[in-house]
């Protein structure tokens, strides 16, 4: 990206010197100090012969150091200064810089970011409000240049700093487009090969230690190569994989999960009922020491949403006891809540627990 | 002088050997393995030959599956010979189309060997094996038949109650205690369940033929 930059900014330079050239002679009865205009555009010229030399080179990274954008700064600096004593001060309505600076701040915003390029379009606004100023303004016309050239130091210090973060951004897309491409090749060929196997000897296993390290593997190999962020798939495979993970972690709790045919919903509800069932179960296992749990996902026949209980087995508690908001109750409840639901904790010593999450109309919900 | 023991003979049907064998290994005493059948050929013919009591079987085999011996019990052996099918957790589509053409119960293959053993005493008893979550697919199963007919459900709002209990992972003795109705008549109330099932799936197929003009 930085590269395409500079390149773009080495032609853009040429462009715009030889639009300045050819204003400069054609102005050239009208130039108050040729040696200095000339001399400035030489400098300039110079300047983006190197510059354009390191752009297309091998170590372009060269033009990207601080060094090389303070310098061009201070050669065009100069020039939109000297514009003063050069051309304005005849009152002719064009400018010795033209269109130079365009390229110093392009650069700037790739090589430094927003905060130095907005600093390089301030100094170039700056060395624009001098102009006038070392000039001595003529009669009646101040206003107006005084305010055009302070436009400029606005308009100047925007130009960088959005320069500069149009570029972080697209260093970042690419950064994240190179990423994902490469994790999807890798995605790719673990798929075709690794994850087919892991599924075949899953499916076809009646060894149910195997075929629990299996999963597990398969698990952790999918999450690894696709993340968190993924489509968490249907409500009875987020569900069933949330009983796994619980039933690995906790040996002694088995767990069944049954969903109802018309029992659906939206890929975000999805993935937070799927996390409070785990809490749910991870709650029976831990606190309970529940042997058996229960999940089930129907259709709430009183408000045609989603109802999902999660029963345990396990020794219950006293709901008086625990205080509102504290573990099970404040996390199912919270994300109960984030779907628009609600949740409630059935429950009394020695008679297992019941956790109910009811979410109105999931269909209508992401 | 022997003793008169009152078995129960079983065929195990199911494509791996490996399963067979492992539940053979979990029966024993009074249950009889008195055949092993790999497809569902092999199933009918072993069925033919010893009628046994109970079948335990697969819903996925080569030569027709599951499906196919349950269909051909109930028309041939329908009080004779029950099938509790035997599955993994994936089949639910398959599962129904085998209890609605009229297999007696389902059970999880991941069911531990004493509680199978326990199940399939029951279901040989006439109790139905019936888990939270063949009581969910049910529930799916008759409110769809229920929007399909206007609103009517053809299940009385006890026998929803009942199912919806059950779905959660209650026992029949909870679900009672709850209902303040006997284990007894919740059992009752599950056979019913599971006979709606069986005249739904007739009535749909009736109406499906008049409306094709068969």
């Amino acid at each position: 990206m930085e590269r395409s930059v500079l390149v773009g900014a080495a032609w853009l330079r040429w462009v715009v010197l030889g639009f300045a050239v050819a204003v400069t002679i054609g102005n050239r009865d009208r130039v108050a100090h040729p040696a200095l205009a000339f001399g400035l555009l030489g400098a300039v010229a110079v300047w983006a012969g190197i510059a354009h030399g390191l752009a297309l080179g091998a170590r372009w990274r060269q033009a990207l150091r601080f060094e090389a954008v303070a310098a061009e700064l201070v050669l065009v600096a100069a020039l939109v200064a000297a514009d003063g004593i050069v051309l304005q001060s005849r009152a002719t309505g064009q400018h010795l810089s033209g269109a130079v600076p365009i390229a110093v701040l392009l650069v700037a915003g790739a090589a430094l970011g927003p905060w130095w390029a907005a600093g390089v379009g301030l100094v170039l606004g700056l060395a624009r409000l001098s102009a006038p100023l070392i000039a001595g303004l003529p009669d009646g016309r101040q206003g107006r240049e005084l305010l055009a050239a302070l436009s400029a130091v606005v308009v100047w210090t925007l130009v960088g700093a959005v320069t500069g973060g149009t570029c972080r951004l697209l260093r970042q897309a690419q950064d994240d487009l190179a990423e994902a491409r490469a994790r999807e090749r890798v995605a790719a060929d673990l798929h075709d090969t690794v994850l087919q196997a892991l599924a075949v000897v899953e499916r076809r296993t009646t060894d149910a230690e195997v075929a629990k390290v299996t999963r597990s593997a398969e698990r952790d190999l999918r999450l690894y190569l696709f993340g968190d962020d993924r489509d968490p798939g249907t409500l009875p495979a987020a569900l069933r994989a949330a009983a796994v993970a619980v039933e690995e972690r906790w040996g002694d709790l088995q767990v069944s999960v049954s969903v109802t045919p018309d029992a659906e919903a939206g890929p975000h509800t999805i993935r937070a009922v799927a996390a409070a069932v785990g809490e749910a179960l991870t709650n029976a296992a831990k606190h309970g020491g529940a042997r058996s749990a229960v999940v089930l996902a129907d259709l709430d026949d009183a408000t045609d949403g989603l109802l999902v209980t999660v029963r345990d087995d396990g020794c219950g508690f006293d709901p008086a006891l625990v205080p509102a908001g504290h573990g099970l109750t404040g996390s199912v409840h919270g994300r109960a809540r984030e779907l628009g639901g609600v949740a409630e904790v059935v429950t009394a010593v020695g008679d297992g627990c019941e956790v109910r999450v009811c979410i109105p109309h999931p269909a209508n919900l992401r | 002088m022997t003793e008169i023991v009152h078995t129960t003979t079983v065929v195990i049907a199911d494509d791996h050997p490996t399963v067979r064998a492992g539940v053979r290994a979990d029966l024993g005493d009074p249950l009889r393995v008195v055949a092993e059948a790999g497809d569902a050929a092999e199933a009918i013919a072993a069925i033919e030959q010893h009628r046994p009591k109970l079948v335990v079987c697969d819903l996925r085999m080569p030569e027709g599956g599951g499906l196919r011996v349950v269909k051909e019990v109930a028309a041939r052996f329908a009080e004779e010979v029950k099938v509790v099918m035997f599955t993994v957790s994936e089949d639910e589509a398959d599962l129904l189309e085998a209890l609605a053409s009229g297999a007696f119960g389902y059970l999880t293959k991941d069911t531990p060997g004493p509680e199978l053993r326990r199940r399939l005493l029951l279901a040989a008893e006439g109790e139905p094996p019936f888990s939270p979550k063949l009581a969910a697919l049910l529930l799916g199963e008759f409110r769809r038949v229920a929007r399909k007919e206007t609103g009517r459900n053809p299940l009385s709002e006890r026998e929803r109650e009942v199912l919806q209990q059950v779905a959660r992972g209650c026992t029949y003795k909870q679900v009672g205690a709850q209902l303040f109705i006997s284990e007894k008549t919740v059992e009752n109330h599950v056979r019913n369940i599971l006979n709606k099932l069986h005249l739904s799936r007739r009535a749909e197929l009736i109406r499906w033929a008049a409306d094709h003009g068969i």
